[in-house]
């Protein structure tokens, strides 16, 4: 008998796969810490350049035309390499994008994808409110004139990445709810400077990720900034999530944290608990490469996935978190010193060295840094419980009464829409 | 990278699955385990007019050509009906260790008999003193003229009552823990000298403890090179623990499905109880357990496919480690979801919960193969 079921890529995605591998070696510094704001810039140019800036659009809108399996070897090389395209490219490539493909106005098409495209423009989402987090359907910023020239009032909250020492944005997507149809809600383009927007910052817990407040009083806008058909609150459900490429390569950001911590491990005395502590993950991370390979294969053939990418979320989620908690047991009391820059203590200078090991330089920050990231990416709104109540329902745990199953199709359909972010 | 299977594969699925649902039924499954012999000797000869014992072994050996992945998917829908045919004693490690080290007239005079379902076999490889560790010997094999004598012990040696030869380890040379001075054995069960005492185990099965005493083998009963079995054990433990993983992977499935199942009918407080958010979630995570377990499993196979070594070591012991402990909370989970019912020996559930934790201390524990999967 032939074994069809195997692990090695086909001869033409190894080819791929060296490219690609050759490709973010030249171009993407090694590791994310301490990138200057010039290599980030030059990292855009090349991937601009190499075509390769929009991968999963379609391609008549300057999408690569890439299969499934070359997604996950571009996501992965990206994941490996630290490369975060969130930061890279701004959310414009992985939503306002898709997005406006999806159900924009031929006008706002026209503004706005060839910047995105160009990774010209940057942006941001501004999607949560302080009364409500994520909750969509109790948002209560509206805009009115939805057709014609617009009028948003309103509150957002937690917005990532508005200001940012790489580059601010130059873009605001913010998502409302129509006045004249309160169950609909439209993304709404804002631009970063407009006049009308008063804005506050706070830093998160790492000390250092920034996020914005936003308070819009009747800010006008043209018709053609209402990036979306007005849609019911399924249809932006899904809207702070990574995409499904993304979601589907977090083994390898969980793959390289893990050999950082090999090389620490290898320096230690020999340590019992640690050494339990490091297999369990490292098997833990073993099966999620797995699942994760289980996937693609599925979407390459077309197939639906073996798991609810909620629970993809969720499962990649858990392990890096528990990756950064090994890491912080590693290094033990050189975990405490946080060097901060807005901290004037003469003791801290960067020309008099690192504090402890080399290798523990920024990692409190990383760690504190991934409980931020978390948030946003599995945790926002009612968080990890709205995950398991979505996988609950796409698996057909229980048994939904008439109400919910029509509720199921439309969220059945959100989830694919989100999916193809 | 492919995860779909073959026509030929496919169709092996289809009918093993077909047999399983139209043949072997729980209650007629729960009889078997009560009779005299521990399985249905009619069940066995239809696994070989079917072709299933020698879906593993290669054309040349009389088989059809299959590796690991046609093992696996047996293993996955014999463990959805907890089969107690002794497939896993008989064709994975009995045939194996011949298959994998057997020389061509070994071969010729034992592989027809374990395909056409005519002889049984089990593997005597642990001992009391030894838990886990497959080099930890006791038992002896001293040369004398021609051949070999064997003297010590064996424990819970599976399918033992039922063997006709017993592929055995035994130290030919070294100290009592090392790996080299390893050498293994094919051994009549009714030799001279062999003494078995036979007992059911907790998950429906047969085994024996066995006593070696001056049991003189020729030297045409050494499978392999003398002091060099340790290997080859290895490798036909590790085929091993794919297949009774893939059984827990099947068992797994079955426990989630029939708890979904259970928690939308079963009503409690004017609901079915499957309306309770924290049991939803519950089995949200009995089928991720699941799901990781079979992604494991998966791996495990193409690893051993592509060749026995290290990767295909850790491969497997990362797939025991998770069998085991998701084996235990999808097991627990399913009995506590089914509340009292999931306690009684009539249920199947019970069953397949005693089935899980057995499958985790075969062939070594969590414990024992996190060490090893860290050591790789």
């Amino acid at each position: 008998m032939d074994n069809a079921v195997q692990i090695a890529l086909a001869t033409q995605q190894e080819k791929f796969a060296a490219q690609v591998e050759a490709f973010v070696r030249q171009h993407w510094p090694v590791g994310r810490n301490n990138v200057q704001a010039a290599q980030v810039a030059a990292w855009r140019r090349a991937v601009v350049h190499e075509g390769w800036s929009v991968p999963a659009w379609p391609e008549q809108f300057g999408g690569t035309g890439w299969d499934a399996i070359q997604h996950f070897i571009w996501q992965q090389a990206c994941a490996r390499h630290n490369v975060d395209q969130i930061f890279a490219a701004g959310a414009g490539v992985a939503v306002i994008g898709p997005m406006l493909i999806a159900s924009g106005s031929r006008a706002a098409q026209s503004e706005f994808l060839e910047d995105i495209r160009g990774w010209r423009a940057r942006w941001c989402l501004a999607l949560f409110e302080p009364a409500c987090d994520a909750q969509i359907s109790a948002m209560t910023t509206t805009v009115s004139g939805v057709g014609g020239d617009l009028c948003l009032s309103g509150e957002k909250s937690l917005i990532l990445d508005l200001r940012h020492p790489d580059g601010n944005a130059d873009w605001l997507g913010v998502l409302a709810r129509c006045s004249d149809q309160p169950d609909a809600f439209v993304l709404v383009a804002v631009p970063a400077d407009h006049p009308g927007l008063s804005l506050r910052y706070s830093t998160t817990l790492d000390g250092i990720t920034e996020v914005a407040q936003v308070t819009m009083n009747s800010v006008e806008l043209p018709p053609q900034y209402c990036l979306t058909e007005p849609a019911a609150a399924h249809d932006y459900q899904y809207l702070q999530y990574s995409s499904v490429y993304a979601t589907l390569a977090k083994s390898a950001v969980a793959a390289a944290q893990l050999e950082r911590i090999d090389a620490v491990l290898a320096r230690l005395a020999e340590d019992e608990e640690l050494a339990v502590k490091r297999n369990t993950l490292a098997v833990d991370l073993a099966g999620l490469q797995a699942l994760e390979l289980r996937c693609v294969d599925a979407l390459a053939r077309g197939q639906p996935l073996p798991v609810p990418l909620d629970l993809m979320r969720l499962r990649s989620g858990e392990i890096l978190l528990q990756l950064g908690a090994l890491q912080i047991d590693c290094f033990g009391y050189y975990a405490l010193p946080y060097p901060d820059p807005a901290f004037p203590n003469p003791m801290l200078l960067h020309n008099e060295g690192p504090i402890g090991p080399v290798e523990a330089v920024g990692v409190m920050q990383q760690t504190l840094a991934d409980q931020v990231t978390a948030f946003f990416e599995q945790d926002a709104g009612a968080g990890i419980t709205a995950l398991k109540d979505h996988a609950a329902k796409q698996l057909k745990i229980a048994a939904p009464s008439t109400e919910e199953a029509s509720e199921n199709d439309t969220a059945e359909t959100a989830g694919k829409t989100a999916d193809n972010l | 990278m492919d995860f779909s299977f073959t026509e030929e594969q496919t169709l092996l699925e289809e009918s093993v699955t077909k047999y399983m649902q139209n043949d072997y039924d729980f209650e007629s499954r729960q009889k078997l385990t009560r009779s005299e012999l521990g399985y249905s000797a009619q069940n066995w000869s239809t696994f070989a007019e079917l072709g299933w014992l020698g879906v593993a072994f290669s054309e040349a050996d009389g088989g059809f050509g299959g590796g690991a992945i046609e093992a696996m998917l047996m293993a996955e829908i014999f463990g959805k009906s907890l089969v107690v045919e002794p497939f896993l004693a008989t064709i994975v490690l009995t045939g194996g260790a011949i298959k994998h080290g057997g020389t061509p007239a070994q071969k010729e005079k034992y592989l027809p008999g374990i395909i056409d379902g005519s002889v049984q076999g089990a593997l005597a490889y642990a001992e009391p003193q030894g838990r886990f560790n497959l080099s930890d010997l006791t038992t002896t094999a001293s040369k004398k003229d021609d051949g070999y004598v064997i003297n010590g012990y064996k424990a819970v040696v599976l399918n033992g009552p039922a063997a006709d030869i017993l592929v055995v380890s035994a130290r030919t040379s070294g100290e009592q823990r090392d790996t080299d001075g390893v050498s293994l054995f094919v051994v009549d069960a009714n030799a001279a000298g062999v003494t078995r005492r036979d007992y059911p185990t907790v998950d429906g099965l047969r085994a024996s403890e066995i006593t070696f005493e001056n049991v003189a083998v020729t030297s045409d009963a050494l499978l392999g090179e003398e002091g060099k079995g340790f290997g080859l054990l290895e490798h036909v433990i590790d085929d091993g623990i794919l297949s009774v993983g893939a059984e827990a992977v099947g068992a797994m499935e079955v426990l989630y499905k029939d708890t979904v199942e259970y928690c939308k009918t079963r009503e409690q407080f004017g609901q079915p109880i499957g309306k309770f958010q924290v049991l939803q979630h519950r089995m949200v995570d009995m089928f991720m357990e699941h799901e990781q377990s079979k992604s494991l499993m998966f791996m495990a196979a193409m690893r051993l496919d592509e060749g026995y070594g290290p990767e295909a070591q850790k491969a497997v012991s990362a797939f025991k480690v998770q069998v085991g402990k998701s084996g235990r909370f999808v097991g627990q989970s399913a009995v506590q979801l089914h509340g009292g019912m999931g306690m009684t020996d009539e249920l199947n559930i019970g069953h397949y919960f005693k089935r899980l934790t057995i499958i985790d201390t075969l062939f070594g524990n969590v414990d024992f193969h996190l060490k090893r999967f860290g050591r790789l």
